[in-house]
């Protein structure tokens, strides 16, 4: 009984340790017989021609870079760098989206609040904001949508800049200045008025705002 | 006594094996970059963040437009399995033992019954360590798993001291050398190709990782050793 029980033991071992070589073996051999996508060094040409195509397909990726000054905005931290090539003119605290959702009452419709993250640009430039509150601050605060456009329209929320980057996001100022650094907001970029004021006198229509 | 020996044999032959089958090989450099800037070319041409992952210089890149807008350094990198040496992959997935949630937000009137004006979200004088219904940074996991399309898992660990990490780790690395070889069989098996790396971050740079990586993002990795 002692002896089976061994047997069965050793046996399961074996296996075991089979199968564990095998994968050891698929996983060393097969970057060994996969040499067309591990094993680059073989491609004939010399390295002068590799360096020069190297340099090529450099240039043509610096290309692609942001001309003149654009923005960098990173969700995560909550920082806004104004950029021109690679130097930082300047450094921003910034709230951005809470990520939030939010379902109007018929639930027919769905609203998340995020910052839009990839490559925008400013469309437009505003001194002394209006903000135009969409269907989801009334949604939000339980209201009635007005069916007028003038109730919607309200001032003094917005601070003194805004810089639209498309879809009704902004990069605009707050009076809730102590929740910078902090994702409260509901897609739209708030920033500090001074940091503001040079962002907006410092970047021109046209300019890129990545976000990520 | 007989039996106990067999097994010790089996072990040191299986070691000896193993040993003998991990290998690394390291590539010339002019071939690797152009292959690399030929993969990265088409990514900065589009719209949207990509990520480089640089194995070779332990670090993640995010970029976009070929500008790099953070990097993350790498603490300590795995790698198993048999992809080439400049990759690119589409990430289709990312899950972590506690995955973060979005708040939902009650709309005033279904708040209250009584028709009292709704406060401002926030008023000027909040401080800033308030509780925010939101997410944010600290809300993400800092343990995590990527996939990536064509069979490449990754795993992101944060790099934590202390006993309780230890243990993890130890419990890891035991997972890693026995649930790794079996998975490429499985893979192989099934005629597919299997890989995986184990990342070893920062707690809060595993935190920005998650929160900035998402399904669709496309991943350069440049591995210039393979197992």
């Amino acid at each position: 009984m002692v002896k089976r029980k061994k047997y069965i033991i050793l046996t399961v071992i074996i296996v075991f340790l089979s199968l564990e070589s095998l994968g050891y073996y698929l996983a060393g051999s097969s970057s060994n017989a996969d040499t067309s996508r591990a094993n680059v060094s073989k491609r004939g040409a010399a390295t002068a021609s590799l360096k020069r195509n190297s340099a090529a397909l450099r240039k043509k990726i610096s290309y692609l870079s942001p001309k003149g000054t654009y923005i960098v905005i990173d969700t995560a931290r909550n920082r806004l760098y104004l950029k021109r090539g690679g130097s930082t003119l300047r450094e921003a605290v910034i709230s951005s989206g809470s990520g939030n959702m939010l379902t109007d009452p018929s639930g027919k419709r769905t609203w998340v609040f995020d910052t839009p993250r990839g490559e925008h640009s400013v469309k437009s430039k505003i001194e002394n904001p209006d903000w135009v509150k969409p269907d989801w601050a009334f949604v939000e605060e339980g209201e009635k949508i007005p069916s007028k456009f003038g109730d919607r329209v309200e001032s003094g929320m917005l601070g003194e800049y805004a810089l639209s980057i498309g879809n009704g996001y902004l990069i605009h100022g707050t009076l809730y200045t102590r929740l910078l650094g902090r994702n409260v907001t509901h897609g739209c970029v708030r920033v500090g008025d001074k940091d503001l004021e040079y962002v907006f006198k410092n970047t021109p229509i046209g300019s890129k705002v990545i976000i990520f | 006594m007989r039996f106990w020996r067999t097994v010790l044999l089996l072990h040191v032959f299986f070691v000896l094996f193993l040993s003998a089958e991990v290998h690394s090989e390291s590539l010339k450099s002019p071939d690797e970059e152009r292959l690399f800037l030929q993969s990265e070319l088409p990514l900065a041409q589009k719209t949207q963040i990509y990520f480089i992952l640089d194995l070779k210089e332990k670090k993640i890149y995010f970029k976009a437009r070929g500008i790099v807008l953070r990097d993350l350094e790498i603490r300590k990198i795995q790698f198993w399995g048999s992809h080439g040496n400049v990759e690119l992959y589409t990430m289709t997935g990312k899950a972590a033992f506690s995955e973060p949630r979005r708040e939902k937000i009650i709309p005033e009137n279904a708040k209250k019954d009584d028709k009292t004006p709704a406060p401002p979200p926030a008023s000027p004088a909040t401080p800033a360590t308030v509780d925010v219904k939101a997410l944010e940074l600290e809300d993400m996991p800092s343990r995590f798993s990527l996939t990536l399309y064509d069979g490449l898992f990754i795993s992101v660990r944060p790099d934590n001291k202390g006993i309780i990490p230890g243990l993890y780790s130890i419990a890891h690395a035991l997972n890693w050398y026995i649930s790794q070889p079996i998975m490429t069989v499985w893979y192989a098996i099934q005629n597919r190709q299997y890989g995986a790396l184990d990342l070893v971050l920062d707690e809060k740079d595993a935190r920005a990782l998650y929160w900035s990586i998402h399904e669709g993002a496309r991943v350069l990795i440049y591995n210039p050793q393979n197992h």
